[in-house]
């Protein structure tokens, strides 16, 4: 997890990492159950596995939020808010843009191996571990 | 047939890619990354504006420092030191006008200097008073009960059912539910969470919202229009009207 979370501030990173050590232990009691259909191509991968799971929480937890954040001055009345003020801080213009092309870089590495964003927005890790098991399987891109 | 480039296959190659993408925005991951929970709440807060310009009300935006909108993150402080929004329609010859406001202490309408803070709130406009409560030391503003149409509770988390029950409480408690036409309507009040919700939490959202007239909103990332577009429907409720003076 560290990969992900080296570069965020402390909160942020200790709450990634909590939410991930309390998934991986159920994650792999699902992948590693003998002799599931469900489960089989994650069990063969799992390694990788587990680094999707790191970047789902990322996305989930980093990029989501700081995208709305992004859109929030700009979606309702173009042109008449320049800045907003949260708390202490003020985003500008120059925030929004880095945002912005953050986003679109993540966008263009999910899109280069073909990762549907549905994946990384998992509502359980059952879930989770069964669409990971379809977009592994070899009958996904047939 | 393109083949994609099968994660499993290229794994060393895709974590190198997202090493390089994390090494390229460390500085913004740095900067912004602990502001991400007011990022969520101000994003929800944004979508409950929208649904109302999205239903006929002009929005204009409220107390801007230069044009600077500034965003009320906590419980603590006067809401003139923050800016809100104004939505405004006209329907017959009745003239509707409330403010949404982020983060306003609201008073319980059924017992006095009792108060909640909502995430976010629409009331009256106009109708946010400063007053002196004999339970407090100092001064505070706040939207009485009577003048609230709806509100808001945001949670940038997964739903369980803990959150899911303690929720129903809330509106029992700080909504008028008489005395409301339906000329012009409000969404119900309701929770708006982050998180998708498993196939229990869908359970209890049902049952809830088949039970108060509340709505139970999850998976705001992974459908960012729900609060506000028509295609997710969600429970209404009409306009408080003011109880009429002798």
């Amino acid at each position: 997890m560290g990969t992900f979370t080296n570069r965020l501030p402390q909160n942020l990173a200790t709450s990634i990492q909590d939410q991930y050590d309390s998934l991986l232990p159920i994650f792999t009691k699902y992948a590693q159950s003998e002799g599931n259909q469900y489960y089989t191509s994650v069990n063969t991968n799992f390694e990788i596995s587990c680094f999707f799971l790191e970047m789902a929480l990322f996305y989930k937890n980093v990029i989501v939020p700081m995208s709305s954040g992004a859109e929030a001055f700009t979606s309702l009345i173009p042109g008449v808010i320049t800045a907003v003020k949260v708390g202490n801080y003020t985003l500008t213009y120059s925030d929004r843009k880095k945002i912005r092309n953050m986003e679109s870089d993540f966008s263009k590495v999910l899109s280069k191996y073909q990762i549907p964003i549905r994946l990384l927005l998992f509502s359980d890790v059952k879930s989770f571990a069964r669409d990971l098991n379809i977009f592994f399987s070899p009958e996904y891109d047939e | 047939m393109n083949r994609r480039n099968r994660p499993y296959k290229k794994a060393s190659s895709l974590i190198k890619d997202v090493e390089k993408f994390l090494t390229k925005h460390s500085a913004t991951f740095k900067s912004q990354g602990s502001r991400v929970s007011h990022y969520f709440e101000m994003g929800c807060y944004n979508d409950v504006v929208k649904f109302y310009q999205k239903n006929g009300f002009i929005v204009s935006a409220k107390n801007l420092f230069g044009t600077q909108f500034r965003y009320k993150i906590s419980a603590n402080g006067d809401p003139d030191n923050f800016s809100h929004f104004k939505v405004s329609k006209v329907v017959g010859d009745k003239l509707y006008e409330f403010e949404v406001h982020h983060n306003l202490s609201l008073e319980c309408p059924y017992g006095s200097e009792i108060f909640y803070t909502a995430d976010v709130s629409v009331i009256n406009n106009g109708s946010i008073v400063r007053i002196n409560p004999e339970t407090y030391t100092q001064k505070r503003s706040c939207c009485r009960g009577v003048d609230l149409q709806t509100f808001f509770e945001v949670k940038h988390m997964a739903p369980f059912p803990e959150l899911l029950f303690s929720f129903v409480g809330i509106p029992e408690n700080i909504i008028l539910k008489e005395n409301r036409n339906i000329e012009v309507q409000h969404l119900a009040p309701s929770l708006l969470m982050s998180g998708k919700a498993n196939f229990h939490g869908e359970k209890i959202k049902n049952y809830l919202e088949s039970k108060y007239d509340i709505n139970i909103i999850f998976n705001i990332f992974g459908t960012p229009s729900v609060i506000y577009s028509s295609s997710y429907p969600k429970k209404k409720i009409g306009t408080l009207d003011k109880p009429l003076t002798v």
